[in-house]
């Protein structure tokens, strides 16, 4: 992966922070254990809107509950800018990590979908499908930085083995 | 692929971080690369053959599978 597609190291303290934070309101949400109720009925322009038992719009003004796009971009752009701000000394070695995580969590989120699509039906597989919309994202994130935290400590074991021998 | 990364280092009295100083990468990156669990690129190859002013296969050498 080429290191100019990443972005600055200093962003990332920023993207952790948006995407906590908005990970956290979001799981509220998803659980109606909230409700950001002075975000219902919000004028919105949609491109295609329908619902069951009120008139379709295409290209036109509509009104929508936008808590949960509001929470959704905010997982995204936290998760983006997370997933790719650059490590402090971005080397190759870091890069083929990134590499194979990207990989995993593709093919990973992937068999897990295809699981889901054998045995969720109704309402709970479009709960599937909202997590589905962040999981690949998710995966990335959590299996870089635990390999990368992994990749170092086993790193300063091993020097603190060569010190004492 | 074997490598002699580390006899190199040892000749010079260098640390890893030291080398992965040198070279501009992590001191981790290095010692991947001398224990065997991460192949570098060309271009880390011969930066690390300038450095140590040997060519590239006296340093890097293929294995049978390879």
């Amino acid at each position: 992966m080429d290191k100019s597609y990443l972005l600055p190291h200093a962003l990332k303290k920023v993207g952790w922070i948006l995407f906590s934070f908005s990970t956290f309101i979001g799981v509220l949400l998803f659980f109606d254990w909230i409700s950001l109720s002075f975000l219902d009925d919000f004028p919105v322009f949609a491109i295609s809107s329908s619902w069951i038992f009120e008139d379709s719009v295409a290209f036109g003004l509509t009104k929508n509950d936008v808590s949960d796009e509001i929470v959704a971009l905010l997982i995204i752009v936290g998760g983006l800018i997370v997933a790719f701000s650059a490590e402090k000394l971005e080397d190759e070695w870091i890069r083929n990590i990134r590499l194979k995580c990207i990989s995993k969590a593709v093919v990973f989120n992937y068999l897990l979908l295809a699981f889901c699509i054998l045995f969720f039906y109704g309402t709970s597989f479009y709960m599937v499908m909202i997590i589905n919309m962040f999981s690949t994202l998710y995966f990335y994130i959590i299996s870089f930085h635990i390999n990368l935290r992994l990749a170092n400590s086993k790193f300063e074991k091993e020097l603190i083995q060569e010190d004492t021998q | 692929m074997i490598n002699n990364l580390k006899v190199e280092r040892a000749i010079r009295k260098m640390t890893q971080e030291e080398l992965a100083k040198q070279i501009g990468v992590s001191r981790q990156a290095i010692n991947h690369i001398e224990s065997g669990k991460f192949v570098p690129s060309t271009i880390l190859a011969l930066k690390l053959s300038v450095f140590f002013n040997k060519p590239v296969n006296e340093i890097f050498t293929l294995e049978p599978g390879d």
